[in-house]
């Protein structure tokens, strides 16, 4: 991963939320494919594995989904202060907005079709970056058919309605099943370099 | 003040309640603001959660700045919003805290290759969600496919149509963000503008 000098990686920080909170219609897994982007593949702070494991804390720890990727991505880049940074970043554009209309829009009516055609045109385009976005992590995860046979089964599961933090908590256990038993056929295989490393 | 501090401290108790993303907040604004205390009724209600969910942002962080304003002005719906992501914020930290000191354990290692192909699941299961509110005309019906599927016949519900408009903007979106270096935040803008003429033209 690279390093970006503070001052730089904090304003990157703000920037890329701040504007992630003022376009992104549709909640907090729409702006996955911003933030995939801009810090994994424009200024590589972030990895693929990284991605997903936020996704994983988003959907374990109590909380927004916006708020639960701000603090990761923040932390990850910048620790804390850049944890607090991103936040402040996301929340801004809501706040402003939402009291610019509260205060003088009381009785905006949602159903306005303009606004209903914009919000239309951006939800289509989120479909679309998402999808390059999915397809570009599983490049980057699946190995091997084990890992694809996994991944499709609890994609099953998903689509047929069993929640997130139950397939979450299913996964873990298969996982670590999967590594201990990746590393004993390693280890049978190349008892030579098992012995160099302990 | 005491308003503030009581909207800081409701609003931090949704907030540590929110398993599996903000939406889940709405029931139960609604529970405490429409049938407990009656501060709005249920169409205000409606209109204010079809707003937070229009309007850029987070539905949750939204919701809660509109309502602190409408209790408290400003003030209330700092109160409010500070309150909402306080939980959040800390749980999340402890979280990376303790995700990067046991990192190297062959257990942490384990948790993570299984909950990642979980993850990379969830990414695509949010595909086909966002392709239910775009280019198709109703979110797809997996487990009725499915079961018709099983029964031997393979049938869609009546009212499910591919929109034309939204299917090719999709498309241009798949082409643009994968073909060219154009930054994602600039298609959203484009696509919007794109959306919002389309609407006035037609």
């Amino acid at each position: 991963m690279k390093e970006l000098p503070a001052g730089r990686s904090l304003f990157l920080l703000f920037s890329t939320f701040f504007k992630i909170a003022l376009f992104v219609v549709g909640g907090g897994l729409a702006m996955l494919p911003v933030i995939e982007d801009v810090f994994v593949r424009k200024y590589k702070l972030l990895s693929s594995e990284d991605m997903l494991d936020m996704i994983v804390i988003t959907q374990t720890v109590p909380g927004l989904i916006a708020v639960n990727s701000a603090v990761f991505v923040g932390n990850k880049v910048a620790g804390f202060l850049g944890a607090l940074v991103a936040l402040i970043g996301v929340l801004i554009p809501s706040v402003v907005i939402i009291m610019i209309i509260a205060a003088f829009f009381p009785y905006l009516d949602s159903q306005n079709p303009l606004v209903q055609a914009v919000f239309g045109g951006i939800r289509a385009c989120i479909s679309g970056v998402f999808i390059v976005t999915a397809c570009r992590l599983f490049s980057r995860v699946i190995h091997n058919p084990i890992d694809f046979v996994l991944s499709f089964l609890f994609l099953t599961g998903i689509l047929c309605n069993v929640s997130p933090a139950l397939i979450i908590l299913c996964a873990m256990p298969i996982g670590c099943l999967y590594v201990f038993i990746l590393r004993k056929k390693q280890a049978t295989l190349t008892p030579d370099s098992e012995k160099k490393e302990a | 003040m005491m308003i503030n501090l009581a909207l800081f401290l409701q609003f931090a108790h949704f907030g540590a309640l929110c398993f599996g993303g903000g939406y889940v907040i709405i029931p139960m604004l609604y529970h405490a603001f429409v049938e407990k205390t009656g501060f709005f009724t249920p169409a205000e209600f409606g209109n204010l959660s079809s707003l937070a969910q229009m309007t850029p942002g987070a539905v949750s962080v939204n919701s809660a700045t509109y309502i602190g304003y409408l209790q408290n002005g400003v003030g209330g719906s700092l109160a409010a919003t500070i309150g909402l992501v306080t939980p959040t914020l800390i749980l999340a930290t402890l979280a990376i805290y303790f995700l990067k000191k046991y990192k190297d354990t062959l257990w942490i290692q384990g948790i993570l290759k299984g909950t990642r192909l979980a993850a990379l699941a969830m990414v695509f299961s949010a595909v086909f969600i966002f392709l239910g509110m775009s280019v198709f005309s109703m979110p797809i019906p997996f487990p009725e496919i499915a079961e018709s599927v099983l029964n031997g016949s393979f049938s869609l519900p009546d009212d499910f149509r591919i929109n034309v408009i939204e299917t090719i903007v999709c498309a241009l979106a798949v082409f643009l963000s994968y073909k060219t270096r154009f930054s994602i935040t600039m298609l959203l803008f484009l696509s919007g503008v794109v959306g919002g003429l389309l609407g006035v033209f037609m």
